[in-house]
């Protein structure tokens, strides 16, 4: 019998509290998700129902009031903040819904940026660079900086920098908000393929022709998920089909 | 009232943006409210300083309506004329006799009276006579040789007629007036040194005089008095920290009758009546020099005094202060600031488009920026208003009378002279429009910004594209720009002589505009040029360069704070060391720093002198290291010359006569440093300079006689290889064209002053720098040639040269024992004179640091986003942190090396002004301590780097700077914004 492998993504009894006292807020309420390598796994709910709290607590940017994150086996909670850091570099890819390139640097530049903090050379970072904005179909602008790419081009380069290296996790929060709907679509695909390819992919999106891409969905309402659905019955569920 | 309705949007939402960030605000207030509270308190200062009006006037002694002094000038030379303060042009005394009483009073209001005093300064006081009050005795040279030391001291006497005693005299402490010409009051000082009370008797001697130097008459009265004592009853004791002492008139009053010629007339005017500058004109045709208290309080207009020639030179040259100043001031203050509301315009991009969507025009975009630059003008300039009272306030006067050297408030006149700040009205209304106006000017740019933004670029927080091309101009633009810049102030050099000076000021402020234009452009390059050069940077320092390139209007601002900060600084450090320079170079110096000299305020004979300085030696030595002293001699001229013209030799250095062509002479720039290039000017080779060293007063500067071991005594820069040069039997220099090649210095000497110079004598010869006296030789070289020595005094010998403290305690010292000692000691401790000349140095660093600092707490605001995105792909906390230290490097690499550039250049283009200026006013010469002519009160003759203290500018920009920047440089907290979404 093979033994199960390492979930890249898993959230055991998370909760997230933000505020105090009177003010406190459940934003995440136990949570229990786990995500396996070539997973696509996509998030939705309605504004404050705690999406990109839970993109932050699997990225290492913020901590669970309770409960355990692990990333590839490791758990969050014991690492220090360089600890994080080093795994976001190594193992988290962050996609945002404005790009949030680096406007000094180049297409190249920003997707070899978490491998320059790894103390990569620029020089040995090259080739690989080179790959990823391929697969990603960007490579004729690997020298253009951001304010001279379009959003759909802007948001590839992101996915090349949150791809880039020996990463498994992709954690894209609404990556297609800011792009028309045909931009949006490739950009989902891109998602979809890098899924196929092993990287374990959480997506959070408003859009439900999106998430019919995933190989499921969570709903997520008041912190807590409320329903989990395979692509078909999303599909049903919303009346949407994958195209 | 449609125009305040126009202004109430941009009003209200400017508002709510300042107190959104306000953390901005606080900061563009305060940065406002700086130069607004300088302006506040450097203009009530020396709004509130006393002018020599003020001085001349407190001195007027209370109950007189002026003071009169009757001059010898030949009647028959030219009309004498005078300021209402009492400064006279040309020389006024002579052998003449003064205007008399009948003459003066027939010139002056009739119901007033003329009062007459005489006044001397170079008597001795002592208790060790048995004199009868109003018994004289002429006694001679020798009057006080067999006194102790403890009952001697110095004292000013002043004797008046009746009725101006009690005018002239202050209160009476202890004891009455003088009723008859027996008595005298004096000072508690005085009566301190010599334990006098009420009832005591004392003697006043008039020793045999030299040379005579008193405060209020001319030389004569020293003549007419000297050699004779008499004696006094002490009726009454005065507060008072100088000894002096008043008696009505008798001792001095008679010798100057017996002795009229040369002697000038002091009078009072007493009585109801004013004089008028009319009058005083009148009085000026009898060469009477009038300080009246009815014409210093109603100045005279302009065209009524006598008309004064504007000196060009100093035209010049505060023609070039004022502008370095004011344009350099102007934009320090500019560019600190501008960068906030550049980086206002930044964060409120969103808001502006969201205005711009709603129907506000352009204007409106651009008021809303030029409200809230006002709002913190105003709140700035309030701000800055009290913070200037409180400066004001606490800043002693008297601290800044020393700082500013004018006018100088005479000893005992301190507390005549009301040195209160006064605050006017129309300060707080300049204060208030200095802060509108730079708010208004530091928002210009960042309103003109704010109108130009596309509201749909702006409302999609999306920047507009960069404008590559400008900044590859600036590369070659900003050096072309610079070096225009350089050429127009050049060309304002060389033509500094034959230019009119409005042209020449226009000339100045066109380089400075270019100059700032073209520094600007190339800091504004130099991100954008390093960026493309040092390609293979890491990731951060290519990140920092490539932020500063693409945000100029937050890098250039705060880039050019820091270099015109650090210019300012390293330009003042220029000018205050070589100031001190030249002041060394045409004054020289006895004695080195940590050295000290003993010598006596009143020369009575070697013996008795001698037994004077050695006890002040012994005094010392009691509380200080002093482990010995060495004698100090000067030839004696008044023997050589005057009164046993066939006993004397003399021994003079002579310049070898092929060094400048005929009629011309070494300039004192190059010869004041051994090595220099020979430079040669007009000048008469024959003629002899006179010494500057004002202590003590009768020590002549031009020729000194001291062995070996005083020389090393005297701590002077050299010393050592001078003293064996003395050792040797050579002679001791100051003028470094008088030394050959051979180390030789050559000699006129003869066995008789009278006889034929034998020339051509060689003698060893050693240089030393600002060494005050021409030359230097032993005692034993001296009498070989039969120069008459005069003993002068006696360098106190240390084991390692005392400190500040401890020589400032020898002072305390030496006054608390006696008055008959001056103590002297290097006028120039430190290359840079006093520390507190260096004070504005140091304000200007730390105003350096402030630029650094603010620039690096905007850019924190402006690269928050880019952080959290750094943050988020896996950047640590040392590395963010790296990245603002890097931003630091880049504005300090940037604006220091160029700003020390400027500083030195500026400061060289200054003293090389100065110099020029000083040249306009021929009728200004004076002569050097090294026998040259030199033009003006200050030639400028030397560019002195001061390069301890550049270095110092440097690092501690550098060094703290990115110690600050580490402290700036700590991540937010809460990098990523937290939300329940």
């Amino acid at each position: 019998m093979s033994q199960a492998p390492t979930p890249v993504l898993e959230l055991r009894g998370v909760s997230r509290v933000h505020g105090r006292d009177a003010q406190a807020v459940d934003a995440l309420v136990d949570m229990d998700l786990v995500l396996a390598a070539g997973e696509f796994v996509a998030v939705m709910g309605p504004s404050g129902s705690g999406k990109s709290t839970l993109l932050h607590l699997a990225g290492g940017l913020d901590a669970p009031t309770s409960g355990t994150v692990l990333v590839e086996g490791q758990d969050l909670g014991a690492l220090s903040a360089t600890g994080r850091a080093v795994l976001r570099r190594r193992s988290v890819g962050y996609v945002f819904q404005d790009f949030n390139l680096l406007p000094g640097l180049t297409a190249a530049e920003n997707v070899a940026f978490p491998l320059e903090l790894d103390g990569w050379s620029a020089h040995k970072a090259r080739p690989v660079v080179r790959t990823v904005l391929s697969e990603v179909g960007v490579e004729d602008l690997a020298d253009r900086r951001p304010e001279d790419m379009s959003g759909g081009q802007a948001q590839r380069v992101a996915i090349a920098r949150a791809l880039v290296g020996p990463r498994r996790l992709l954690l894209a929060d609404e990556p297609t908000g800011a792009l028309d709907s045909v931009t949006g679509t490739e950009i989902v695909q891109v998602l979809r393929s890098r899924a196929d390819h092993g990287a374990a992919v959480l997506l959070v999106t408003h859009e439900p022709r999106f998430a019919a891409w995933a190989d499921r969905t969570v709903f997520l309402r008041d912190g807590r998920v409320v329903d989990t659905t395979g692509p078909s019955d999303a599909a049903e569920l919303l009346g949407t089909a994958a195209s | 009232m449609t125009w305040m309705a126009r202004w109430r949007p941009p009003l209200r939402l400017a508002a709510r943006d300042a107190a959104r960030h306000w953390v901005r605000s606080v900061l563009a207030v305060v940065l406002v409210s700086l130069p607004v509270a300088w302006l506040v308190s450097d203009t009530s200062l020396s709004g509130s300083m006393p002018t020599n009006g003020d001085v001349v006037l407190a001195r007027i002694p209370e109950g007189a309506q002026a003071v009169l002094t009757a001059t010898t000038a030949d009647r028959h030379g030219p009309p004498m004329t005078q300021t209402p303060e009492g400064s006279t042009t040309g020389e006024w005394s002579g052998d003449g006799e003064p205007a008399g009483a009948d003459e003066l009073a027939r010139l002056l209001p009739p119901e007033n009276q003329l009062v007459q005093f005489w006044a001397y300064g170079q008597l001795l006081a002592t208790t060790g006579t048995d004199l009868a009050p109003g018994e004289e005795s002429s006694a001679g040279e020798h009057l006080v040789e067999d006194i102790d030391v403890a009952q001697l001291s110095t004292v000013v006497l002043l004797e008046a007629q009746a009725q101006g005693l009690p005018v002239l005299m202050p209160a009476v402490d202890v004891g009455s007036v003088p009723t008859d010409a027996t008595q005298v009051v004096i000072t508690s000082k005085l009566a301190g040194l010599l334990g006098l009370s009420v009832g005591d008797q004392m003697t006043f001697v008039a020793p045999h005089q030299v040379f005579g130097a008193g405060e209020f008459t001319d030389l004569a009265l020293g003549e007419a008095v000297q050699d004779t004592q008499r004696g006094y009853r002490v009726v009454g004791v005065a507060e008072g920290d100088l000894p002096q002492a008043w008696a009505l008139e008798g001792w001095l009053a008679a010798a100057a009758a017996a002795h009229p010629e040369g002697n000038a007339g002091n009078w009072l005017v007493v009585g109801e009546q004013p004089v008028t500058w009319d009058q005083t004109k009148a009085l000026n045709r009898l060469y009477t020099v009038v300080i009246s208290r009815h014409v210093l309080t109603h100045y005279p207009a302009k065209s009524e005094l006598y008309p004064v020639e504007e000196k060009r030179g100093d035209v010049l040259a505060d023609a070039v202060k004022a502008v370095t100043a004011a344009g350099l001031g102007a934009l320090l203050v500019l560019f600190l600031i501008t960068p906030a509301f550049t980086v206002s315009v930044d964060q409120s991009r969103r808001m502006l488009g969201m205005a711009a969507a709603a129907g506000a025009s352009p204007r409106d975009l651009r008021r809303m920026l030029t409200a809230q630059g006002l709002v913190v003008g105003l709140v700035g300039g309030l701000l800055g208003s009290v913070l200037g009272v409180l400066v004001a306030v606490v800043t002693p006067l008297s601290s800044v009378l020393d700082t500013s050297g004018t006018p100088q408030i005479p000893d005992g006149a301190e507390g005549l002279v009301d040195l209160s700040v006064r605050f006017s009205w129309w300060t707080f209304v300049a204060a208030v429009g200095v802060g509108l106006l730079i708010g208004f000017v530091a928002t210009a740019a960042a309103a003109w910004t704010a109108s130009r933004l596309h509201p749909v670029d702006a409302l999609k927080d999306r920047r507009a594209p960069r404008v590559r091309r400008a900044v590859l101009d600036s590369v070659f633009l900003g050096p072309a720009v610079l070096g225009a810049g350089v050429a127009t102030a050049v060309l304002a050099l060389t033509v500094v002589s034959s230019s009119s000076v409005s042209r020449l000021v226009g000339l100045l402020v066109a380089a400075l505009v270019l100059v700032v234009t073209g520094l600007a452009l190339v800091v504004r390059s130099v991100p954008a040029l390093a960026a493309r050069v040092v390609t293979r940077l890491p990731a951060g320092p290519r990140l920092a360069l490539r932020d500063a390139a693409d945000h100029p209007s937050r890098f250039v601002p705060a880039a050019l704070a820091v270099l015109v900060t650090v210019c300012v600084a390293s330009c003042l450090t220029v000018a205050v060391g070589s100031a001190v320079a030249n002041d060394r170079i045409l004054t020289g110096d006895v004695v080195g720093p940590g050295g000290l000299t003993l010598s006596v305020r009143q020369p009575i004979s070697e013996g008795f002198d001698r037994l004077v300085l050695r006890d002040a030696v012994d005094t010392l030595a009691a509380e200080l290291p002093v482990v010995g002293h060495e004698s100090v001699y000067a030839v004696d001229e008044f023997s050589l010359f005057s009164e046993y013209p066939e006993d004397g030799g003399f021994i003079e250095p002579v310049r070898p006569q092929d060094l400048c062509p005929e009629g011309k002479i070494p300039s004192v720039g190059s010869t004041s440093r051994a090595g220099l290039p020979l430079r040669c000017e007009d000048g008469d080779p024959d003629q002899v300079g006179g010494g500057f060293l004002e202590q003590p007063w009768w020590l002549d500067g031009d020729f000194l006689v001291m062995g070996g071991d005083t020389m090393r005594a005297s701590g002077l820069p050299g010393a050592d290889k001078a003293a064996q040069t003395l050792d040797a039997g050579g002679v001791v220099v100051n003028d470094a064209s008088l030394v050959s090649r051979r180390g030789t210095v050559q000699v006129a000497a003869s066995q008789q002053v009278w006889g034929e110079a034998e020339r051509g004598v060689e003698l060893p010869g050693a240089f030393v720098h600002g060494l005050s006296p021409k030359y230097v030789v032993s005692p034993e070289t001296a009498r070989s040639f039969g120069v008459p020595l005069t003993y002068l005094g006696e360098y106190v010998v240390t084991d390692s040269g005392l400190s500040a403290s401890q020589i400032a305690r020898a002072r305390d010292i030496i006054d608390e024992h006696t008055s008959l000692v001056v103590v002297g000691e290097s006028q120039y401790q430190y290359p840079w004179g006093e520390h507190k000349r260096l004070i504005p140095v140091a304000v200007l660093v730390v105003l350096a640091l402030v630029a650094t600092t603010i620039s690096l707490a905007l850019a924190k605001t402006q690269v928050r986003r880019d952080m959290v995105t750094m943050h988020a792909v896996g950047a640590s906390g040392s590395f963010l942190r790296r990245f603002v230290l890097t931003q630091a490097v880049v504005i300090l690499a940037a604006g220091v090396p160029l700003g020390l550039a400027c500083g030195l250049g500026l400061g060289a283009y200054q003293v090389t002004w100065l110099h020029e200026a000083a040249l306009q006013e021929p009728e200004a010469v004076g002569w050097g301590v090294h026998g040259v002519r030199y033009y003006g009160p200050q030639n400028w003759l030397e560019t002195v780097m001061l390069w301890p203290v550049q270095v110092t500018i440097v690092v501690s920009v550098v060094a703290v700077g990115l110690a600050t920047a580490l402290t700036v440089a700590r991540p937010a907290r809460r990098l990523v914004q937290r939300g329940i979404d």
